[in-house]
């Protein structure tokens, strides 16, 4: 059912116009919220935390994955820029960053901050709580990498602000 | 309250985020705008259209959070980030044919499983000023800008609120 409010001519003309095609899967860099956001569908998403770096994004209405979103992908970037330096090799087709690459240095700096408080707790419970949490985020991740495949998102915005 | 304007649908009115009875005006940043067009997001065009501009769901928010937890390069910035959220009944979309007929948004179901719809906004000067500046904005008080909205999964125990609202944002300002 149509209802009043902007007609989808006049919010493009507000918003700058623009041609639209039919949607397809695409993955983008939202530079307002530094978050890559991937979808499969274009529906009302149900974005569901996982992390400070990672939000699957669930169909609206049943457990299909759609999506992800990968937040602090500036932080990332620069994480895999500085990698690629330290072992002297240049970050490959930069503009064009892997999904599935992003989510691997996503998944490390997560399971870092776990080891670390392994590391520091001498409570066995808790230990072994957080090695739970530790298989949980692994199993998670494997789900997003899953989705994502060999997409890759424009990253030029981010180079030109290096 | 007063009513967002359809000759400036940039424009949005929106509670302060720490007082009730106050509101302030925002702008939409044309960086998501131009995300959203260049990826055909269309769902995501009918709930700015639907639910944040004609029913005005930032005027009466279930809460706002302030700061957002996660890596950020640009230092401070996270604190400015508000997250309005509410919990509508229905959602709203376009489609295609939309363009030809003048029509449209079209109500739709809200997300079946409990979910709320949480919009970003930033207070931070740095962001408004450029927003003001892009769009000559100058007379108009922009107080902030709407950075993104999304539905997100409900917390079980309270289906107002985000789940892991205490883990996703730093503290809650409203109500």
């Amino acid at each position: 059912m149509a209802v009043g409010g902007l007609s989808l001519d006049a919010l493009l003309s507000a918003w700058g116009g623009g041609n639209l095609e039919p949607f397809s899967p695409v993955a983008r860099y939202y530079g307002t919220m530094d978050c890559v956001i991937y979808l499969q569908q274009d529906l009302a998403y149900r974005a569901d935390r996982v992390d400070g770096f990672l939000t699957l994004l669930w169909h609206p209405d049943c457990s299909e994955l759609i999506g992800v979103k990968i937040k602090g992908f500036r932080w990332l970037f620069k994480r895999w820029q500085a990698l690629c330096q330290g072992e002297e090799s240049t970050v490959p087709d930069a503009a064009f960053v892997p999904l599935m690459k992003a989510i691997e240095l996503a998944l490390t700096a997560r399971l870092g901050e776990i080891l670390a408080k392994v590391a520091e707790t001498d409570v066995s419970e808790k230990r072994e709580e957080l090695l739970a949490e530790q298989a949980r985020t692994e199993e998670t991740y494997r789900q997003a990498s899953g989705l994502v495949d060999s997409m890759t998102v424009d990253a030029s915005g981010l180079l030109l602000a290096a | 309250m007063p009513t967002n304007d359809p000759r400036n649908q940039k424009l949005i009115w929106a509670q302060y985020p720490s007082i009730g009875d106050n509101v302030i005006r925002l702008a939409v940043s044309s960086t998501v705008t131009r995300d959203l067009v260049e990826t055909n997001r269309l769902e995501a065009m009918g709930e700015y259209s639907g639910l944040i501009f004609s029913e005005g769901v930032l005027q009466s928010p279930t809460a706002i959070f302030q700061g957002i937890r996660r890596p950020f390069l640009a230092d401070g910035l996270d604190n400015f980030v508000y997250a309005y959220v509410s919990a509508p009944h229905i959602s709203y979309t376009y489609y295609l044919r939309d363009r030809f007929d003048g029509t449209g948004p079209h109500e739709v179901p809200a997300p079946g499983l409990p979910s709320v719809f949480v919009v970003f906004v930033t207070l931070a000067r740095s962001v408004v000023s450029e927003v003001e500046q892009e769009f000559h904005l100058a007379n108009q008080d922009i107080r902030g800008v709407i950075l993104y909205w999304e539905w997100t999964k409900a917390s079980a125990t309270d289906r107002l609120l985000p789940d892991g609202h205490a883990e996703r944002y730093r503290r809650r300002v409203w109500p």
